[in-house]
């Protein structure tokens, strides 16, 4: 078989029974567990602490031997070197040298993946400015805060520019901003290819970053899909609009109770979300200057992490056509290349609710779309990148992609 | 093995940043260089000089041994710590690792060594530089210290066919009519034993005559060999003075002879100079000592001189130069810490810090103290008789123990170095062979076993 049909990571079976001093099993921390991560997946691994999350990292990586089942890692064993010099780890801790500084921690990993002195420099100072640490780049790790080593550690994670990232709790010990931008980073991977195993019990960040979870509970798998699949709720429906006055949500029960004979089950202003509060505070203090001793805005990813085991090309392609979605030959809107369609949405509820009184949608959701542009709605799905921290909205997309599938059915993705 | 350098850089890092390395290399620079200051109100520059390398050359060997077991605290500490977790999933061998670690230490040993050396070298040339007290003294400093000096020890006569002889005698003229049981070659090699030792002693104004053979020195009037004794005298003069006459040389092959009155100590070592031409054509040298003791009114037979062992008169001339001497002596310190550093992974490999260091240090412990208990259990065989059973027991353990742990006293040139004498190469390839090829390779196998069989995030409930 083609190593390009293996999936990354493959497990039959897993099971890890810890014994005690005299050998005796005394706890199975991962039970029969099967996994099954495809390239370019950004897979949540789920649970609450003791759930078996760690352990099962660590088979994957070859720290524990399992006591029955296996683990292949691009169709090879973990302690295979080959295989061991296409992943990154980041542990659950930064466990990282205490008496060495940033530059020689990165530099020892480099040396380990054989990579030349010239570029092992280049890299180094890359990841350092993208975890924002370069100012720091001279104290020992010791001296860090528990944040800037989570940072380096996941600098050393990318030096060899892995297809495979595990992160084991990433976000564990960041403030909201490096949790952020660690959460920029994933996406951002993910974007070029990468294929990314994060374990954590944040669901949160899970949430805003993974395709596929897996959720662990008592070593054993509980419940496994996408993030749409398990998080949709079919028989409710959410619609955000700009401040609607008294009489217009009145308006607005009258007709659902019209249409629908049902009742809104709740109706308020919606809350912003702490975490962009929270970003937001920190940018204007950033771009005011303001001085700080910890860690600085991080950069941009840096180009030597590539497209992970794509094809460059198809990544491209892909990109392309959806860039362009006319460049695909036709002037309708660009078909998936790959994903199954979407399932046909059912519009009339949205448009009655948005044509009513010609005054309750938003101005700019009503402007017609280019001749040749589908409506935004009516989008062909696509591995849909987030957009810009800036403009990210504060409305929650999954709610509205909730809303517009039809419920148990895969979008695809 | 760009991957077990990698190792190897990161321990020598490591070991040049722990503190107790630090307080290691405090000892080293107290040693090396502050006692050449404090050594300078010494009399005699010679014995400065060799109270300096004596310390000097010991405490090196005796700091980096502790040194590197303390350093197995950096393979041990990276699994409390958990480095290891990330280190191992790093496209590294757990083989190369182990050796890279190895490496890593033995780099470390290595710069120290150096280091040291250069020091120890700087200090006695700083030290033998200094004013001399007399002509003594310089010649002693000169011809005794700072030099590589080989040493040949006397070899008694063969008595056997005499023994032989005489129990054939003492057969025929019925000696042993009533002795019930005799076994004709015990009886020989005892008899043998006894004229050997009857000729190890020099009764009052007798002459006895010691041949050395291998004198392999340059003959010239101007350049001197030594000739060591120390002289076991019972019941000897008041004033604890032996005198007795040395003649040096033999008139049959040509060389001059030499004429040694002397007056010495008894029971201490006594050296003198004689001219290297003394040496015959055929590398051999005649030594007679005459016996010129009693002291007046003193017993004559009781100032009878005796030579215990053959050591106890020896010829020791030039082969090499101090500076390759002192550099033989640290390549046996380096084959020993090679083979404590091997030592040191391996228990890492199997337990944690404290555990691995109170091992290693046992383990030290025990290999310097391992021709004292070889000695000790060879008495325990001979004098003791028929041993019980815990006895028996101890003495199997003991036997196993130090045939699988190597003897470092026999690895140390240190004692050789402060007396001038030559540590030959080939006693450093012994213990390269010995200790590192064998020694060495056999514990990193083990370590490399062990730790590929271990987990690295090994969890115990």
């Amino acid at each position: 078989m083609n190593e390009q049909d293996l999936p990354v990571l493959q497990t039959v079976g897993l099971t890890k029974v810890f014994k005690d001093f005299w050998r005796r099993d005394r706890v199975a921390a991962v039970n029969d567990l099967n996994l099954t991560v495809e390239r370019g997946q950004v897979f949540g691994l789920l649970g609450p602490n003791g759930s078996g999350k760690s352990t099962t990292i660590k088979m994957l990586l070859g720290l524990l031997f399992p006591t029955r089942g296996r683990v292949s890692l691009f169709g090879r064993p973990p302690t295979d070197v080959a295989t061991k010099s296409r992943i990154g780890f980041l542990p659950e801790e930064s466990y990282l040298y205490r008496f060495l500084d940033a530059r020689e921690t990165l530099d020892l990993y480099g040396r380990l993946f054989r990579l030349h002195s010239r570029q092992r420099a280049e890299r180094i100072e890359k990841l350092l400015e993208m975890v924002g640490l370069q100012a720091e780049a001279k104290r020992r790790i010791g001296e860090y805060s528990k944040g800037m080593a989570r940072r380096i550690g996941l600098a050393q994670a990318l030096i060899n520019d892995p297809e495979f990232l595990i992160l084991d709790e990433p976000t564990s010990g960041m403030d909201p901003l490096g949790t952020r931008q660690i959460k920029d980073v994933i996406r951002q991977l993910a974007s070029r290819g990468k294929t990314i195993l994060l374990s954590s019990h944040l669901l949160a960040d899970v949430e805003d970053v993974c395709d596929r979870v897996t959720i662990l509970y008592g070593g054993r798998q509980q419940a496994a899909g996408t993030i749409r699949e398990l998080l949709a709720q079919a028989d409710r429906t959410q619609i955000i609009a700009p401040r609607l006055s008294a009489e217009t949500i009145a308006q607005v029960r009258a007709l659902v109770r019209r249409l629908e004979q049902k009742d809104l089950l709740s109706v308020g202003a919606p809350h912003d979300r702490l975490e962009n509060l929270f970003m937001k505070t920190v940018e204007a203090a950033q771009a005011a200057n303001v001085r700080s001793a910890g860690v600085r805005a991080g950069g941009e990813l840096p180009d030597f992490l590539s497209t992970g085991g794509r094809m460059p090309d198809l990544i491209e392609s892909l990109v392309a056509r959806a860039d362009h979605p006319a460049a695909g030959g036709g002037a309708g809107p660009a078909a998936p290349i790959s994903a199954p369609p979407r399932p046909r949405t059912d519009r009339s509820v949205i448009e009655q609710l948005t044509h009513v009184g010609g005054s309750i949608a938003p101005k700019e959701s009503t402007t017609p779309a280019p001749p040749n542009e589908a409506p935004q709605s009516s989008r062909t799905p696509r591995a849909e990148p987030k957009p810009p921290r800036a403009q990210r909205s504060d409305i929650d997309r999954s709610v509205i992609d909730g809303l517009i599938s039809r419920p148990g059915e895969s979008d695809g993705e | 093995m760009s991957r077990i350098w990698a190792i190897a850089r990161h321990t020598l890092a490591e070991g040049l940043r722990l503190k107790i390395a630090h307080v290691f290399l405090a000892f080293i620079a107290v040693v090396v260089v502050g006692l050449p200051v404090t050594l300078k109100g010494e009399s005699a520059i010679s014995d400065a000089v060799q109270t300096y390398l004596s310390f000097s050359s010991r405490s090196l060997g005796v700091i980096l041994s502790l040194l590197t077991i303390f350093l197995s605290r950096s393979l041990s500490d990276e699994f409390v710590n958990r480095q290891m977790l990330v280190l191992m999933t790093k496209p590294i061998q757990r083989w190369q690792y182990v050796v890279g670690k190895w490496l890593g230490m033995v780099t470390l040993n290595t710069i120290l060594l150096f280091m040291s050396g250069v020091g120890v070298y700087v200090g006695a040339t700083i030290l033998a530089g200094m004013k001399p007290r007399d002509e003594a003294d310089a010649g002693k400093l000169k011809n005794e210290l700072l030099t590589a000096r080989h040493a040949t020890s006397f070899v008694p006569p063969d008595f056997s066919q005499l023994a032989a002889q005489a129990y054939q005698e003492r057969l025929e003229t019925g000696a042993y009519a009533e002795v019930a049981a005799i076994v004709p070659s015990e009886e020989r090699t005892r008899i043998a034993k006894e004229f050997e030792s009857q000729w190890r002693t020099v009764p009052v104004m007798e002459t006895r005559l010691f041949e050395f053979t291998e004198v392999r020195c340059r003959r010239s009037p101007d350049k001197t060999l030594q000739i060591r004794y120390k002289a076991e005298v019972y019941h000897f003069a008041p004033d604890e003075i032996l005198r007795c006459e040395w003649i040096v040389g033999n008139p049959d092959k040509g060389t001059p002879v030499y004429y040694l009155p002397r007056r010495d100590v008894i029971q201490r070592y006594q050296t003198m100079s004689v001219p290297t031409d003394a040496v015959a054509p055929d590398r051999t040298l005649t030594v007679a000592l005459t016996n010129r003791n009693p002291f007046e009114g003193e017993r004559q037979e009781y100032n009878t001189v005796s030579f215990l062992s053959n050591d106890d008169v020896q010829v020791l001339f030039e082969v090499g130069s101090f500076a390759g001497n002192l550099v033989r002596q640290l390549a046996l310190t380096w084959c020993r810490l090679s083979f404590l550093a091997a030592l040191a992974v391996l228990l890492a490999c199997v337990f944690s810090f404290p555990v691995a260091c109170l091992i290693g240090l046992t383990f030290l412990a025990m290999t310097s103290m391992a021709a004292f208990v070889t000695d000790a259990l060879i008495f325990f065989d001979e004098d003791v008789g028929v041993p019980g059973l815990f006895q028996s027991v101890v003495q199997v353990l003991y036997k196993v123990v130090y045939f699988i742990i190597p003897d470092f006293s026999r690895y140390n040139g240190a004692d050789l170095l402060v007396d001038g004498r030559n540590v030959t190469l080939r006693w450093v390839l012994e213990g390269v062979a010995r200790l590192v090829l064998c020694g060495t390779t056999f514990l990193l196998l083990i370590a490399c076993l062990l730790f590929q069989r271990r987990e690295v995030a090994e969890v115990s409930v």
